[in-house]
C-alpha cells in the first residue's frame, strides 16, 4: 500500500514548509523514522522522519519549493515489487493528489460564489476565473495569502506570483496592494462584489484611507480595550485655592521664568505626589509581571488638528514645579508644531489627558498601553457649593470647580487603591500649600 | 525520569567543537527515550557559528582579523545566520523531545512552536531583572528597548519588515531537530562583550543592534554570575513548559541517569511511542 508524505506542521500558527533538501532520492529504501527530508524557516529546521518503512517511489515537491501543510510531498510504496510498477502508481497516485489539491480551491470559489454570481456580467475576469484552470491559479497559495485578498477584497487572479509554479507568496500580494494602481483596482473589486444595498449607501460616504497616525491610534484603542478591564472614578476637585494662587502669581511667574503659568504645573505636582503614595497606579503589567517604574514619565496627551500625540515628561518626580510647568509648556508647543523627537515621546509610565479645554464635565479615557491609569482633566468651571465652617455652619459659595476622572487597569489597580490614590489628588490641590516660585 | 521533567546542567565554559559533539551524544540518547528532556546550560570561547541559512558576506572581520582575536568559525547544522558566542554570554542547548511537549492548547508542539516557548523563557528571564523584553514577529529572538509609544508616527515594530526604532537584540534562538529531538537552541547576552559583534552582523540583520543584561538593568554590579543566571534560565524553561526541572552536578551524573540500551529494536520503537 503506498503512503502519501505530507508537510508537517511547524507550529501552531505556520500553514507552509519549505523543502530545503531531500535526504533520499526516488527509488531509495527507507526505513521508519529515518530522516527523510529537511525543511526549514527563519530560526529553525527540522529533519522529517518517514512515517512508514519502504520505497520512496515519487518525490512531488523540488528542494527550495514552499507549500502548505498537508500537502503530499512524497510518496512511500510498500515494497521494492510495487516500485517495479512504479510509473502506474505514479499515475495512480497523481491523480487523487490533484484532487486533493483542487479542494481548497473549489471550497473558496465556493465562498467567493455570492458575490461572484452578482456581478458576472460586470466583471468578466471572474467569469474566466471560474473555468478549472484558473482555480488551479488561485491554489497557488497559502492560507494567510488568501486571508490577506480577503481582507483587502483582492481578486488573487490578479497577482502575479513569483513563486514556483506562479506561486503568489506573502510577499507578492503584499507588495500588489502596495501598489497605487492596485490599491485602486482592488477598490474596483469590492465595489463590484458588494451586494447592492452596502454599495447604495456607501456611494453617499466620502471614503477617506486612514492616515497611519489615525490607523495607529485606532489599534491602539481597540488593543488597550480588549487588554485593560477599564474602570473610571470621578473626583470633584475643589480648585478654588489654586485659582486664586494662580491670579495673584501669574505676572510674576511669567516675568521671573520665562514660563506661563497655567493650570498643569500645580495637577502634575499633585499627580506625582499621589503616585509616590500608590506605586501600583504608576505600574506595567507585562507578561504575568508588575513592573514598578523606577521614574514617573508623566505622558501628556496633546491633541493635533490630525490626530493626538503624548509627548513625556520624563522622571517628572525630580523636577520643580518651574521646571514642570516649563517642560510641559514646551513639549505640547513643539507637538502642536512636529518638532518633538522621537526620544520624547513613548516611554511614559501614566498619561495626563486634557479635555477641560473642550467644556466637558467628565470623559473616560482609554488607557495608553502598557500603563495602568490614565488622567483625564475635565473642564474648570464655577459653582455653587455648600461649605461648612469650623463651628459647623454651612453656607454657600461659588467655588471653582473641576472634575478629574482616572481610569484604571483592574487588573493590576483595586479601586481601594485607586480611590485613594485620587483622594491623595484632590487633598494636594484643595490644600495646596507649596512654593510655587 | 519515569515523571516529565527538566533535567539541567551547568557546565561553565566549553569549547565549542566539544560542545558539538556533547550534543550529539545526548540527542542519540534522547532519541532512544533514555535520558529526559536535558537543558545544557555553558558559555563558549570567542567562536562565530553559521548556520544552515548563512551569508558569509554577514561576517565582516577578515579571517587575519578572527585569528588575531582568537575567534574561530563553525559551519552548523541549526537554521539561522551568523552569531557570535562568547564569555558572558549564557548559550542554553535544550535536548527536547517536541514529542513529549504539547503546546497550552494541547496540540503537539511543532519547532517553532518550542521556539515561541524559548523566547517566553527568556523574556521572563529578563524580567526577573526587571528588563523588559518582547518578540518582533517575524524576528526570532529576544527583544529590549521596544517603543510602547502611544499613537504616533513612530511604534513598536509589529513585524520585521517595519523599520527600526532603537530595538536591540538580547537573546538569539537557532534550533535543529532531528526526529523529534531538538538540539542547539539560545544565547543570551548577560556581560557579553558586545564589541566582538562587530564582527558580523548577528543574524544577518544589519540595522538592529544587540545589547546584554548588564547593559539593561540599573545595577550591573548586582547582577549574579553566570550559573546563578543559568539556574534562573532553567527555571524559566520549568515555568514555560509547566514542568518541574532537576540540576544535576555534572555530566557523569547525566550519563549516570540514561537508561540502559535498548537492544530490541521494535521494543526501542514502542518505548518511544509510549514517551507520546
Amino acid at each position: 500500500m503506498p503512503t502519501d508524505v505530507v508537510m508537517p506542521q511547524m507550529g501552531e500558527s505556520i500553514f507552509e514548509g519549505t523543502i530545503t533538501k531531500w535526504l533520499k532520492k526516488a527509488g531509495d529504501a527507507v526505513e521508519k523514522d529515518e530522516p527523510l527530508f529537511e525543511i526549514s524557516t527563519d530560526k529553525v529546521d527540522a529533519e522529517i522522519p518517514s512515517p512508514i518503512s519502504g520505497i520512496l517511489t515519487e518525490i512531488k515537491t523540488p528542494e527550495g519549493a514552499t507549500v502548505e501543510i498537508n500537502t503530499i510531498v512524497a510518496v512511500i510504496g510498500g515494497s521494492a515489487s510495487e516500485n517495479a510498477s512504479g510509473t502506474a502508481a505514479d499515475t495512480a497516485q497523481s491523480a487523487p493528489a490533484t484532487k486533493s489539491t483542487a479542494s481548497p480551491a473549489a471550497s473558496d470559489s465556493r465562498m467567493a460564489a455570492v458575490p461572484q454570481v452578482q456581478s458576472k456580467q460586470k466583471a468578466p475576469t471572474q467569469r474566466v476565473a471560474q473555468t478549472p484552470q484558473a482555480i488551479g491559479e488561485l491554489t497557488r497559495s497559502s492560507p494567510l495569502v488568501r486571508r490577506i485578498a480577503r481582507e483587502h477584497n483582492i481578486d488573487l487572479a490578479h497577482v502575479a506570483g513569483t513563486g514556483s509554479n506562479g506561486r503568489i507568496s506573502k510577499d507578492d500580494i503584499l507588495n500588489y496592494i502596495a501598489s497605487p494602481a492596485n490599491a485602486a483596482s482592488s477598490a474596483r473589486v469590492s465595489e463590484r462584489s458588494a451586494p447592492s444595498q452596502v454599495a447604495q449607501v456607501v456611494s453617499a460616504s466620502e471614503i477617506v484611507p486612514l492616515t497611519r497616525m489615525r490607523a495607529i491610534i485606532a489599534q491602539r484603542m481597540v488593543e488597550s480595550k480588549q487588554i485593560s478591564p477599564h474602570v473610571h472614578t470621578v473626583y470633584k476637585v475643589d480648585m478654588t485655592r489654586i485659582v486664586q494662587l494662580r491670579a495673584e502669581q501669574k505676572d510674576a511667574f511669567e516675568t521671573r521664568h520665562a514660563v506661563k503659568l497655567t493650570y498643569m504645573p500645580f495637577i502634575a505636582t499633585a499627580v506625582i505626589a499621589a503616585l509616590k503614595k500608590f506605586p501600583i497606579v504608576n505600574a506595567s503589567l507585562v507578561e504575568n509581571y508588575i513592573h514598578y517604574h523606577a521614574n514617573i514619565n508623566l505622558g501628556i496627551a496633546v491633541a493635533l488638528d490630525w490626530g493626538l500625540i503624548v509627548p513625556v515628561v520624563r522622571q517628572a518626580e525630580q523636577l520643580s514645579f518651574v521646571d514642570l510647568g516649563r517642560t510641559i509648556n514646551d513639549l505640547a508647543a513643539r507637538a502642536r508644531t512636529k518638532k518633538l523627537t522621537p526620544e520624547e515621546v513613548g516611554g511614559s509610565t501614566i498619561t495626563l489627558t486634557n479635555s477641560g479645554v473642550f467644556g466637558d464635565i467628565f470623559s473616560t479615557p482609554i488607557i495608553n498601553q502598557p500603563e495602568s491609569a490614565i488622567l483625564c482633566i475635565s473642564g474648570l468651571h464655577k459653582e455653587p457649593a455648600v461649605l461648612t465652617d469650623s463651628a459647623g455652619i454651612d453656607t454657600i459659595a461659588i467655588r471653582s470647580m473641576q472634575h478629574f476622572t482616572l481610569g484604571f487597569d483592574h487588573r493590576l489597580i483595586d479601586g481601594a487603591d485607586a480611590c485613594q490614590c485620587m483622594l491623595t489628588l484632590k487633598r494636594t490641590l484643595e490644600n495646596w500649600d507649596q512654593e510655587i516660585v | 525520569m519515569d515523571s516529565a521533567h527538566i533535567d539541567f546542567l551547568y557546565l561553565g565554559r566549553v569549547d565549542y567543537d566539544e560542545a558539538l559533539r556533547l550534543q550529539a551524544e545526548l540527542v542519540a540518547l534522547r532519541q532512544q527515550d533514555r535520558i529526559a528532556n536535558t537543558l545544557l546550560l555553558l558559555e563558549h570561547p570567542p567562536v562565530l557559528t553559521l548556520g544552515r541559512n548563512a551569508n558569509r558576506a554577514n561576517v565582516l572581520a577578515s579571517d587575519e582579523l578572527l585569528a588575531r582575536r582568537g575567534v574561530t568559525l563553525h559551519q552548523i547544522n541549526r537554521g539561522g545566520d551568523v552569531t557570535y558566542h562568547g564569555p558572558g554570554q549564557l548559550i542554553g542547548y535544550p535536548i527536547f523531545d517536541l514529542r513529549s511537549l504539547r503546546n497550552p492548547s494541547g496540540t503537539r508542539m511543532g519547532p517553532v512552536d518550542f521556539v515561541r516557548q524559548m523566547e517566553e523563557a527568556l523574556i521572563g528571564l529578563c524580567a526577573e531583572f526587571g528588563v523588559s523584553a518582547a518578540r518582533i514577529p517575524g524576528l526570532t529572538g529576544v527583544w529590549c528597548h521596544l517603543r510602547w509609544g502611544f499613537p504616533l508616527d513612530e511604534c513598536r515594530p509589529s513585524k520585521a519588515s517595519d523599520p527600526p526604532q532603537g530595538e536591540r537584540k538580547i537573546g538569539a534562538i537557532g534550533i535543529h531537530v532531528s526526529r523529534g529531538v531538538v538540539s542547539h537552541g539560545f544565547a543570551f547576552n548577560v556581560t557579553t562583550n558586545l564589541a566582538d559583534f562587530a564582527l558580523i552582523n548577528p543574524c544577518g540583520i544589519t540595522d538592529r543592534p544587540v545589547t546584554s543584561l548588564d547593559k539593561e538593568v540599573a545595577n550591573p554590579e548586582t547582577l549574579p554570575g553566570l550559573e546563578a543566571i543559568a539556574y534562573k534560565a532553567a527555571q524559566q524553561f520549568g515555568r514555560v513548559l509547566n514542568q518541574p526541572i532537576r540540576q544535576l552536578d555534572s555530566l557523569t551524573a547525566l550519563r549516570g541517569t540514561a537508561k540502559p540500551a535498548i537492544y530490541n529494536p521494535a521494543e526501542a520503537t514502542s518505548s518511544a511511542t509510549r514517551a507520546d
